[in-house]
């Protein structure tokens, strides 16, 4: 059954940030994290949080998983062993992005005009 | 660290439904590992991440296993009737309400932290100090040391851990209720490195068998094989210890094959002890050594074979079905035997060797004072968790009476009873989990100041949290939301629906009113029994700094210099000389000396004397005396007094002159009654007489507090004074020199007298005898600090009650006032009823203390039980609590006015 990217919207905000990660390739946990708060070292987003939205994801069809990289792809010299599941985008997932950015491109146009709206008061 | 940290975080994703953990747990553990990874050396930092952490893994996991028990999709359609919806309901029910008071909130659970916190530190320092056998040995239960001692001790003699090689060798090689052992060596400073790159380290000699003994993995690498440990001559290869790994490798696997410079011997490193090992003795170990790689070069040639060189144990393996007291028995047959045969020491008769496990609470000299202590804070720390749960349960008893009218609504609307016990159990159980998740970050960060700060030196496995403590927090957890939450669900399952709905009446009096006064009677009695026991630990602790050592700890410096391979007596002596010279030119140093022996401050060895008609027997029942072997000027250098005839003068530095000087203690031990001086002492036995010349004050032995020994003083040019015993260079600060930037030269003079020397340890004999006020330390540190916190919380419970009691009386107050009573008049009736409640509260903590302080008279010092001081000062201190307690509620009493009050019903 394919479902209209549109039925998610909006997306949360770790989900977005996810899916826009996910757009330059596949990636394992712990370096969707250090993406996703680059500010803190990546220290902020726990494992519980993270790992429960991307099971959602995966339910709801916008990721998929791997068990064995393409492309070993190791963060960081010397922690690199122990992660096995890497994460890709699905169609549906970028289907979704796409929707969610459109969306908020219409927002913030909307947000402009106003705030132009209000200068020329 | 990594290992169990992982392990305690696969604990906590325990909060996920089973098929989530299946799929995620891996990715999510290597996911916190890294994180924990990136904040290495941030104690502070990394206590916060452990904290969210089990936030966030309890909060996503329980959520998880909610939207599991709905049907997927977005409608969120319930299904009644499963036990679970109904709990998350209650969960959920519980949070909003907490939510709306949030500063109540916040109160209640920095209480609970406190109290779960101070268990889970003390339980985890005890549980390391005296319960569990060091981390990482294998089937620790059948592990054994061997202890040396005699069957009818005799005053002053000890239980000893080592003895010699060849006897220490004889029962690891004769006695078949072992199924294996190993010798150990003492733990022996030595040098890393050379030149300007020479530092310090402990390293402990041992045999190949060690490790299987302890039945140890290695954290990487190998240990010894069989060939290694062979004697006479060990490979040069090294283990070390995971800690020591950590620290000088930065945990680089390429550590294992690299070479490290010992003593001046380069060895090969071949593999890295277990996470958390530092070894089975008092202090950590930084590396291990086969004994015949460097036996010869830090004891002697000799080592094997020189009798009384007490320098090695033995650690065992009972066999399969053994006994200890079977292994007891042929150690002892085998013991007698070695001693009999090639050692020529007199008390064969009665000795004995015995075994005890490897936990701290079998030391065989009894529980170390530090583990009594500790075990006392234990208890001190369940008494903190008491006072928080009454707090807990007095406050939320005054939360669910300020609810009385919603919970009367809606029981009018049909919920049940049983709903509604439910729903405040809810409550305490969300407070005792946040406050639990809060509490192991808390007990993380204390635990380590505790280690680091207070306790330095000892073993310790990595941080205080580990499963068995997570286990503890968890039953203390489930206690403290049953304890504190059962007094207000009471409270709601005996609402009258009639009286409540009717009236917003006042509610203090009655039942819940006696309950509630009671509550904090309680917590103020307990506070006071814990502030008096810091008062009197705080007392002991002072008296043992004040105590007279007889020398002027906090002026001295002692050095050891080093042996270099190969040098002779005469060698050492020079060398001696010369590095009195030195430092003696340095113009923070007014006095330099020698001694022989490790300096005055350690255990020398007790020397048989007799008088000239005594015989042999005449000794029986009394302590050797020390022996202390020094150098004209000894007595100036160290600061002690004479107390009559004279000390040592440079004419007695004439080789084969026999003079010698006693101290107070041996003076009246050996003559009671008569004047020592002229008196003729046969020192170790032997003729001719050496006349004893002077007799100095007592002078601090090995025991800070226990100075009353006998000690004898000879110099170094007597015929009975030993040439080969170690030398330690003692000197006396100049006045007003600071021991900072004096001590440091002292090194780099001793350090540069020679362009191979290895690390010169210096150090204030005052930091030497440091560890010695450990006991006191700890119990004044953490009596002070549980005491205050149950203060606090007690404070915190009576503010509390009066500021709702006078919200709740705000009504009667406001008609009183339209009455004409005086402002004066409310506030008095306000602090009157704080001030009895304090008044009662340490009435009673005073009688419980008067009454159970005794117990603790064995661990203070020169502090009566009873202090009247310490009583007084705390019953003070409780008084100026409480009125800080009762001056807000009071001056808000005094506030109120009657036209708004009266209007508003």
């Amino acid at each position: 059954v394919r479902r209209d990217p549109r039925d998610f919207l909006p997306l949360k905000d770790l989900v977005f940030r996810i899916l826009i990660a996910l757009t330059d390739g596949e990636r394992h946990g712990w370096s969707l994290v250090q993406t996703l708060d680059e500010s803190s070292g990546g220290t902020r987003l726990l494992p519980g949080h993270l790992y429960r939205t991307l099971n959602r994801m995966l339910e709801d069809g916008l990721v998929e998983e791997r068990d064995q990289p393409a492309r070993p792809q190791v963060p960081d010299g010397k922690r690199g062993t122990a992660p096995s599941r890497f994460f890709r985008l699905t169609a549906l997932g970028r289907e979704v992005a796409k929707a969610e950015t459109h969306r908020l491109e219409a927002l913030v146009a909307r947000s402009r005009a106003g705030l132009l709206l209000g200068r020329r008061r | 660290m990594t290992g169990a940290g992982n392990r305690l975080y696969r604990l906590l994703l325990l909060a996920f439904p089973p098929a989530f953990r299946q799929r995620h747990a891996a990715g999510m553990t290597a996911q916190f590992q890294a994180q924990r990874g990136a904040l290495a050396g941030r104690p502070i930092a990394l206590g916060s991440l452990w904290a969210r952490a089990a936030a966030d893994a309890v909060w996503n996991g329980l959520a998880l296993r909610r939207d599991g028990t709905r049907p997927h999709g977005p409608s969120h359609v319930r299904r009644p009737g499963t036990w679970s919806i109904a709990f998350f309901r209650d969960v959920r029910y519980a949070a909003r309400s907490l939510r709306r008071d949030l500063s109540g909130t916040a109160i209640i659970v920095t209480i609970l932290t406190a109290g779960i916190a101070a268990n889970a530190i003390m339980f985890g320092i005890v549980d390391q100090l005296l319960l569990s056998p060091p981390a990482g040995v294998g089937h620790a239960e059948a592990v054994r040391r061997i202890h040396f001692g005699s069957e009818t001790p005799r005053p002053g003699s000890r239980i000893v851990e080592q003895e010699s090689y060849r006897l220490v060798a004889a029962i690891r090689d004769g006695v078949d209720g072992f199924d294996a052992a190993a010798v150990t060596s003492y733990l022996a400073d030595v040098t890393l490195g050379a030149g300007a790159d020479a530092r310090p380290a402990t390293i402990q000699l041992v045999d190949a068998g060690y490790f299987p003994v302890l039945e140890l993995r290695p954290g990487a690498g190998r240990f010894f094989t069989p060939s290694e440990g062979a004697l006479p001559d060990g490979a040069p290869v090294v283990v070390l210890s995971h800690a020591f790994w950590l620290r000088e490798y930065a945990a680089d696997p390429a550590a294992v094959g690299q070479a490290l410079r010992v003593e001046g011997r380069l060895l090969t490193v071949v593999g890295i002890g277990p996470a958390g090992f530092g070894g089975i003795e008092d202090g950590p170990v930084d590396a291990w050594v086969p004994i015949g790689t460097l036996a010869a070069t830090l004891l002697g040639d000799d080592w094997s074979t020189r009798p009384a060189h007490f320098r090695f144990g033995l650690v065992a393996r009972l066999a399969a079905g053994g006994t200890s007291e079977r292994a007891d028995a042929q150690a002892t047959a085998t013991y007698r035997t070695a001693l009999a045969g090639a050692e020529m020491r007199g008390d064969g008769d009665d000795a004995i060797a015995f075994t005890t496990p490897l936990e701290g609470r079998h030391a065989p000299n009894g529980v170390p004072a530090v583990g009594q202590v500790g075990l006392w804070l234990l208890g001190v720390a369940w008494v903190v968790l008491l006072v928080a749960i009454a707090n807990v349960a007095g406050l939320l008893l005054t939360r669910a009476l300020s609810r009385r009218r919603e919970i009367a609504v809606r029981l009018a609307l049909g919920v049940s009873r049983g709903r509604l016990l439910r729903q405040f159990l809810a409550e305490s159980a969300l407070l005792a989990a946040v406050a639990m998740a809060v509490a192991l970050g808390v007990a993380w960060l204390g635990g380590q100041v505790v280690q680091q700060v207070l306790l330095p030196g000892y073993p310790w496995d990595a941080g205080v949290v580990d499963a068995r403590v997570l286990a503890l927090t968890l039953v203390i957890g489930v206690l403290t939301a049953l304890g504190a939450g059962l007094a207000p669900a009471a409270q709601a399952w005996s609402t009258d629906l009639n009286d409540s709905l009717r009236t917003a009446s006042p509610v203090t009096g009655g039942r819940t009113g006696l309950l509630r006064t009671g509550l904090l009677v309680a917590q103020v009695a307990l506070c006071v029994v814990l502030l008096v026991g810091a008062g009197l630990f705080v007392r002991s602790l002072s008296a043992v700094l004040a105590h007279d050592v007889g020398m002027d700890l906090d002026r001295l410096v002692l050095a050891r210099l080093p042996v270099l391979p190969a040098m002779t007596t005469a060698g050492a002596d020079a060398q001696h000389a010369e590095a009195v010279a030195r430092v003696g030119h340095l113009p923070g140093v007014a006095r330099a000396t020698v001694t022989r022996g490790s300096g005055p401050a350690s255990i020398s060895m007790g020397t048989s004397v007799l008088l000239e008609h005594w015989t042999l027997s005449d000794t029986n029942g009394r302590a050797m005396p020390q022996l202390y072997v020094v150098e004209p000027g000894y007595f100036e250098t160290i600061g002690a007094s004479i107390e009559r005839g004279r000390g040592f003068s440079t004419e007695d530095a004439i080789p084969g002159t026999r003079v010698a000087v006693v101290n107070r203690a041996m003076q009246a031990d050996f003559w009671p009654d008569a004047d020592p001086i002229g008196e003729c002492l046969r020192v170790g036995n032997k003729r001719p007489c050496t006349p004893v010349v002077g007799v100095v004050e007592n002078v601090l032995a090995y025991s800070r507090v226990n100075v009353n020994t006998p000690q004898l003083y000879l110099l170094t040019a007597h015929p009975f004074a030993d040439g080969r015993v170690p030398r330690a260079l003692l000197m006396r600060l100049a006045a007003g020199a600071a021991p900072e930037s004096v001590v440091p030269e002292i090194r780099r003079t001793l350090q540069s007298m020679s362009p191979d020397m290895p690390f010169v340890p210096v150090d204030m004999l005052e930091a030497i005898v440091a560890p010695q006020l450990q006991p006191w330390r700890l119990g004044s540190t953490m009596f002070l600090v549980f005491g205050g916190v149950a203060l606090f919380i007690a404070a915190v419970g009576l503010y509390g009650a009066l500021s709702h009691a006078v919200s709740q009386r705000s009504r009667e107050i406001g008609i009183r006032i339209a009455l004409g009573a005086t402002r004066w008049h409310v506030v008095a009736q306000v602090a009157r009823r704080g001030a009895l409640t304090i008044a009662a509260g340490t009435l009673v903590g005073l009688l419980l203390a008067a009454y159970s302080t005794r117990w603790l008279t064995d661990l203070l010092y020169e502090t009566s039980p009873r202090d009247p001081i310490v009583f007084v000062v705390v019953g003070l201190a409780l008084a100026a609590a409480g009125l800080a307690a009762a001056i807000v509620p009071a001056r808000r009493s005094a506030r109120v006015d009657p036209l708004v009050v009266l209007k508003t019903e």
